[in-house]
């Protein structure tokens, strides 16, 4: 069932579609603070209180429109809230381990290496790296969300990426690999 | 020197990891979920208009049940001609409402309202012009319960063709099964040997038994 259906049955009251809204993106939504470089704790209790703001507001979601570029503006709304009363202090690039069945897919220096280039970004940088190749959020909503062109986010997605490339080559080169 | 090049990083990036955490659902979230008079007591200012509007439809409404009342004691063929045409008028307005949710609400409106015949006549209306898929959802597993009329599946697998989303596809498939008639067990057959078919589709096609 999409999540937008789900959705619509929040409205309704119906608790098993908030389970399953909440199953499906709560550790996305949790990632994503992390990768932004939020502590843990504080991760934890954003990643409620976006929970808490869905419920709160599922009336006034569109359910013509996609339900992850609402759910991301809700994250960004309490991401900003948050840096208003606290100052996000730098991840301890070695705080976010890789997951033993991932070691497929990533080693585990590169994992910490592509982290340490990802905290190296300004915010708005980052934010946008990992709107659209984290979340997956189509250009063109990402460009609604920001209030950009679409062919600005994929411009600057692309200048993003080769940006990423050096800096992670030049973390290479200093570790003599 | 090993060195990676953009492609590489570019999956990296799109493979990040979901990171564990101990969070859990918790029923109190429940809580935080709007009750039936919050959303009585905080309608705002921009929804006033969409208020007024769902305030004369519902008047209209109560107009009609009352002019179906004084239509089921007097037979006048005026009274009957002048009720169909509120009727379709009421249809059509439904069909343009903006709101997904209204036209999900009018969908439980006309589905109590008129003959079966009329109702199905109706449902298929709406279902050709539904542009969200979530509506069109609704409408077919409404129309499922009206498969004892021949018209439903003769109209969905002339639909079938023009939709678009695999999921909706699907329910129709299953509505077209559920009837177990041989000009249904035929098309779907035919529709599994398109190539071009969704594989979400064609995977489903193989599960029923044709």
């Amino acid at each position: 069932m999409s999540d937008e259906l789900l959705m619509l049955r929040l409205v309704a009251k119906d608790l098993r579609a908030a389970k399953l809204l909440f199953d499906r993106h709560h550790k996305s939504v949790f990632s994503f603070y992390r990768y932004m470089g939020v502590g843990t704790e504080d991760a934890e209790d954003l990643t409620q209180e976006v929970f808490e703001r869905v419920f709160q507001s599922s009336h006034s979601f569109n359910t013509s429109k996609a339900f992850k570029p609402w759910l991301y503006q809700i994250m960004r709304n309490r991401l900003i809230d948050f840096r208003r009363k606290k100052k996000v202090d730098l991840l301890d690039v070695n705080c976010i381990q890789i997951k033993e069945h991932e070691s497929d897919r990533y080693n585990e220096q590169d994992f910490k290496r592509l982290q340490k280039v990802l905290l190296a970004l300004p915010e708005h940088e980052r934010e946008l790296i990992l709107l659209v190749k984290y979340q997956q959020i189509k250009y063109a909503e990402v460009a609604e969300i920001l209030g950009i062109s679409e062919g600005a986010v994929k411009a600057r997605i692309h200048r993003l990426i080769k940006k990423i490339t050096k800096h992670f080559n030049q973390i290479l080169q200093d570790e003599g690999i | 020197m090993k060195e990676y090049d953009e492609f590489e990083l570019n999956k990296m990036l799109e493979g990040l990891p979901e990171l564990e955490t101990n969070i859990r659902f918790d029923e109190r979230f429940s809580e935080t979920m709007p009750s039936k008079s919050f959303y009585r007591l905080s309608i705002s200012k921009s929804r006033f208009l969409a208020l007024l509007i769902v305030g004369m439809v519902l008047v209209f409404i109560m107009g009609f049940g009352l002019a179906t009342l004084i239509y089921k004691q007097h037979t006048s063929p005026l009274v009957k001609s002048e009720l169909e045409f509120a009727r379709n008028l009421l249809v059509q307005n439904m069909a343009k409402a903006d709101s997904p949710n209204q036209r999900l609400a009018s969908i439980e409106y006309i589905s109590s309202t008129g003959s079966d015949r009329q109702i199905v006549e109706d449902l298929l209306y709406l279902l050709e012009l539904e542009p969200n898929e979530n509506v069109r959802l609704a409408l077919i597993q409404t129309l499922n319960t009206y498969t004892h009329l021949p018209l439903v599946e003769q109209r969905l697998i002339s639909y079938l063709p023009q939709e678009e989303n695999p999921f909706v596809t699907i329910t129709i498939i299953n509505v077209i099964a559920a009837a177990k008639t041989k000009e249904g067990f035929k098309i779907l057959k035919d529709l599994q040997d398109i190539d071009s078919l969704h594989p979400m589709i064609k995977n489903h096609l193989t599960k029923i038994e044709l």
